[in-house]
């Protein structure tokens, strides 16, 4: 028994070495309910792929956005330009098929439909969860692909600590951001404000010149694509007692970037356009989670602004109030019921919207989630959601997840894990409501998500290995598209079957007071039209800027006070179209280390990091220039009394 | 002596004169490599994907690719907005990047794209040595459009010689009676230009108008179009006298196709006017049509219905079909769809990527 206890603290402190928080499995899923901000996805969904990455692995991206880490350490495709616009799809769905929370806000676009990863400073925020697959029955409308929780830990600081970090790199990059963190172990104030900019001209071997008279490629410098991200994130939480408390949190971000021309335009470049973006995420919630009965309040109000190339004309805005409750029964170890609603007041106030079609839309989700563990090794959750929107049918969406023990040991643990859930996605509202083009009667993305994993963890005094391999079948139908009918409708066209594999292998070991860390992850995913309403062309072909192959490996050292690490990611080809043009696959490999020391009875974290070290020239999206090789060098000051 | 000398280098010109005129002197352009209908594929905005397909509509065969197999591989990098033949060359509007690309009649690009002075390009025209460019400016302000221009440009220096300030969205373009006729896509306008003084006045009109047609008396047939920034119900096609610059008649009909490139073509005796339009079907389903305008009667029919991503239209007077250029998305192929005057079917070809005209040589 004490051995088993061993290896299971064993196994949870090697999941945060790792910086892969364990998926859900008898003993660690409590442990992360207490310290994570908000956690009940991965509570009530046990058989569900959720990765997680920890304050330290996002400060290794602190200047840029949460894409950065994504697509270094994961195996989940991220189409983006030279850090204007990152958007994510995971399993070969769209980026509107990924849901992105802050408390209880998903903060994608109500008009777009999904969020700039570019724009979501990992800065901001100490904790990241990824989940793999639809997840509707728990994140409502969009979550088909998958699900991002942006998280920050609960620290109830006593005292005051603070964080100065500045971070130079090349391309004229600058993060400079503050952390301060006051409090008498009750009260807490967490503020996190920061300052990024980028000149972003950096040199590229340039191969579309369009010069027909010298053909070969030259060295140019990209021009008109700066970048100014500033946020600011307030936190004040206050402690009741042990599982009873407040929090609340308030973001403001303001993003301006030019929008990147493409190589031929630059190499001719005459002036860009450029997009501003300013939000407002407010989230409270009262927790009071010391009986049986436990339950939360919480409410917020977004703020959604656009001004694309000054054009005061032509301003896209959307005002949201939020309020949710939450209740949770807990019968005992093996039994609990969690109930909620969820509802949204939305105001959009959009330049090309008719007020005749909308002026307001109310959304009302409500929930009830079950946990039953049967048996020591079977954990189950049954998921049921039905979202009510006014004017528009919004599909009742339930999942159920299992996770079964199949052996433990002394030095093992070995689990399989499935689900299968049903996921959606109401149209946006540009959609249904753009100018005349909108389309109303357009039904929703209608998901079915099937998917089973094996893990198996092995522990051996101070080593420890884990491999995960999942299976995942998804069928979306009614996809909406934009398509030409004279005029540009929406319209729902398509259905798509994304399949696929995934493995992830961890391997942390000991020696002496070194400690490393080697994870590797791949992907395999086939993600083809199988019918269409429209253009015949197109089935049973992958479906443009999906990678057949994605893969990634890590390794991380830890000696004393000194940290390092060097990591490699591929992406394998894509089509750009489906008339056959296809862009190259390509391996990037990243390097960094840091070193924490004192001075004068405070901390001071000095890292350097290099990325894209062999240089390799690329495109993720055709036509697009890439930087080449970049350094980043910063200095964090920790004071703490 | 010198007189003999003189006599002599005449003589040896002169041999050299005619035997550059010989029927033995190969053609640079012979008919039997140039003749057919080339069809311009946009591509997609800020995406690449622009490319000339060409047909042979003797044999019936469609080539897609044409303009890279010409050029060793090369890549169209811009999207071509419009096409244009005029003395041996073949003018292509490129947008993002902007630049005029000048090929030959077998769509061999020998020299850079035109770029200076040159942002946005749509439509042209030409006169003289001139080509007359219509241009939004390279950072359009889309409400009002004030910074919009027509590019003289002179095909002998290949440079843009002067830029004539006209706010409004200049699309489409057309020369009679020494006049310079732009229809402004953005205000119930269309501007006139004297060719002689560059002065430009105005005809005032029921809606937004976007391409021309000129018949056989110089007088001007105009769509008239509806769009979000700019809606009218006044839609349809104008008749324009090009000696007192007035609209004489508007012929209404609903739907005229706000596409861009090439959305009216006269038959071969200009008694006809094939028009593009949009419209809803009994189910409220929107799709493409296409009406015949009678000119003699002034009446429109419909001829064709339920096409699926109408994108353009042009007739052929070489086979005096129709040719239909569709595309329902920017990220696969389009079509071409040769139907008989009468609005039959015939045949349905694959194109590159967002096929809007194309340009017949011979």
């Amino acid at each position: 028994m004490k051995s088993k206890l061993i290896f299971l603290f064993a196994l949870f402190v090697s999941m945060q070495m790792f910086g892969f928080e364990p998926e859900p499995s008898v003993i660690d899923t409590i442990h992360l309910d207490e310290i994570t901000t908000y956690a009940d996805h991965v509570k009530y969904q046990p058989g569900s792929k959720i990765v997680s990455f920890n304050a330290e692995q996002l400060s290794t991206a602190a200047s840029g956005g949460i894409d950065q880490l994504i697509s270094r350490l994961t195996p989940i495709y991220i189409k983006t330009d030279a850090g204007g616009l990152s958007t994510i799809r995971i399993r070969g769905t769209a980026p509107d098929h990924t849901s992105i929370n802050f408390g209880g806000i998903n903060i994608n676009s109500l008009t777009l439909g999904h969020s700039n990863a570019s724009k979501i400073p990992a800065f901001l925020f100490d904790k990241l969860d990824i989940q793999f697959g639809g997840s509707s029955a728990i994140n409502g409308s969009g979550a088909i692909g998958g699900a991002i929780y942006l998280g920050n830990l609960n620290s109830w600081t006593n005292g005051v600590k603070a964080e100065i970090s500045t971070q130079q790199g090349s391309f004229g990059e600058q993060l400079y951001g503050t952390k301060l963190f006051i409090g008498n172990g009750k009260i807490e104030s967490v503020t996190k404000v920061y300052v990024y900019k980028k000149q972003n001209n950096f040199k590229f071997e340039n191969i579309y010149t369009g010069n027909v008279e010298v053909r070969e490629p030259v060295i140019d410098i990209q021009k008109g694509s700066a970048i100014q991200n500033q946020g600011l994130l307030q936190e004040i939480n206050y402690l009741f007692s042990a599982n009873h408390y407040i929090k609340n949190a308030v973001w403001f971000e303001k993003d301006w970037h030019q929008i990147q021309p493409n190589m031929q335009t630059n190499f001719r470049y005459k002036s860009s356009e450029e997009l501003l973006n300013q939000h407002i995420r407010a989230w409270s919630e009262y927790i009071n989670e010391q009986n049986r009965l436990k339950f939360s309040i919480g409410s917020g109000y977004v703020h959604d602004y656009q001004l694309y190339d000054n054009n005061q004309n032509q301003l896209i805005i959307t005002n949201r109030g939020i309020a949710e409750t939450k209740f949770k029964y807990v019968l005992n170890k093996t039994i609990d019921w969690r109930a909620g609603a969820k509802y949204q007041y939305i105001v959009p106030d959009v330049y090309s919207y008719s007020t005749a079609n909308i002026t307001t839309e109310q959304h009302l989700d409500v929930y009830l989630s079950t946990f039953y563990q049967p048996f020591k090794r079977l954990k189950t959750t049954l998921n049921l959601r039905q979202m009510l929107v006014s004017n528009y049918k919004a599909p009742f969406t339930p999942s159920f997840n299992a996770e079964y023990i199949l052996s433990s040991g002394t030095f093992h643990l070995a689990k399989l894990n499935g689900n299968v859930s049903r996921s959606y996605r109401i149209p946006t509202f540009n959609d249904r409501f753009w100018a005349d083009q909108g389309n109303p009667n357009l039904k929703p993305e209608d998901g079915l998500n099937v998917e089973t994993g094996f893990e198996y963890h092995f522990c051996n005094g101070e080593k420890f290995t884990t491999v995960k391999v999942n299976g995942f079948y998804m069928d979306i139908d009614n996809w909406i598209e934009w398509r030409n009918y004279g005029i540009w409708k929406a319209e729902n066209v398509q259905r798509v079957i994304s399949q696929g594999i995934e493995t992830s292998v961890q391997f942390h070991f000991e020696t002496g007071k070194t400690k490393s860390d080697i994870t590797a992850n791949y992907s395999l995913n086939k993600a083809e039209k199988i019918e269409s309403k429209a253009d015949n062309t197109t089935f049973k072909h992958q479906l443009i800027y999906t990678p057949y192959h994605m893969g990634n490996i890590v390794y991380s050292i830890e000696y004393k006070q000194f940290n390092a690490f060097i990591d490699g990611n591929f992406t394998g080809g894509r089509y750009s179209n489906y008339l056959g043009s296809k862009l190259q696959p390509y391996f990037l490999t990243n390097a960094g280390a840091w070193y924490n020391f004192k001075l004068r009875n405070q901390g001071l974290k000095l890292s350097f990091q290099v990325n894209n070290i062999f240089n390799v020239s690329y495109q993720n999206e055709k036509y697009y220039a890439m930087p080449g090789i970049n350094f980043r060098c910063g200095l964090t000051l920790i004071i703490k009394s | 002596m010198k007189i003999s000398f003189k006599l002599l280098i005449l003589f040896l010109v002169g041999i050299l004169f005619f035997s550059s005129c010989t029927e033995d002197d190969p053609d640079p352009f012979p008919s039997e490599l140039v003749k057919g209908a080339y069809i311009v594929n946009y591509g997609n905005f800020g995406d690449g994907g622009a490319s000339i397909a060409k047909y042979d509509y003797e044999k019936g065969e469609l080539h897609n690719n044409y303009f890279s197999t010409q050029n060793n591989g090369i890549e169209l990098l811009s999207n071509i907005q419009f096409a244009y033949e005029y003395n041996d060359s073949i003018y292509l509007m490129g947008n993002e990047s902007d630049q005029i690309i000048v090929v030959n009649p077998l769509f061999i690009q020998s020299r850079n794209g035109i770029t200076e002075d040159i942002a946005k390009p749509r439509y042209c025209v030409a006169n003289g040595d001139y080509l007359y460019i219509s241009c939004w400016g390279s950072n359009p302000d889309w409400a009002l459009m004030p910074d919009t221009y027509i590019a003289k440009f002179n095909t002998k220096t290949s440079k843009v010689e002067a830029k004539i300030a006209l706010p409004g969205g200049p699309e489409g373009l057309i020369i009679a009676n020494n006049n310079l006729y732009a229809a402004l896509n953005y205000v119930n306008k269309i501007a006139v230009i004297d060719l002689s003084s560059n002065a430009v006045s105005y005809i005032e009109t029921p809606a937004v108008s976007s391409y021309f047609l000129k018949d056989n008396n110089e007088n001007l047939y105009v769509t008239f179009i509806s769009t979000w920034s700019n809606f009218s119900e006044e839609t349809g096609l104008g008749y324009i006298n090009t000696t007192s610059n007035k609209i004489e008649q508007v012929y209404k009909t609903d739907g005229v196709s706000t596409e861009y490139g090439s959305i009216l073509t006269p038959n071969d005796d200009f008694s006809k006017i094939y028009v593009l339009k949009t419209q809803y079907d009994e189910n409220w389903n929107l799709s493409g049509a296409v009406a015949e305008f009678n000119i003699g009667s002034g009446t429109f029919t419909t001829i064709i219905e339920g096409i699926s991503g109408p994108k353009g239209i042009s007739y052929n007077n070489a086979d005096n079909k129709l040719y239909l250029f569709t595309a329902e998305s920017v990220v696969s192929g389009g079509s071409l769809k040769i139907y008989a005057e009468d609005g039959q079917l015939e045949k349905t070809l694959e194109t590159g990527i967002s096929p809007t005209m194309a340009i017949y040589l011979d």
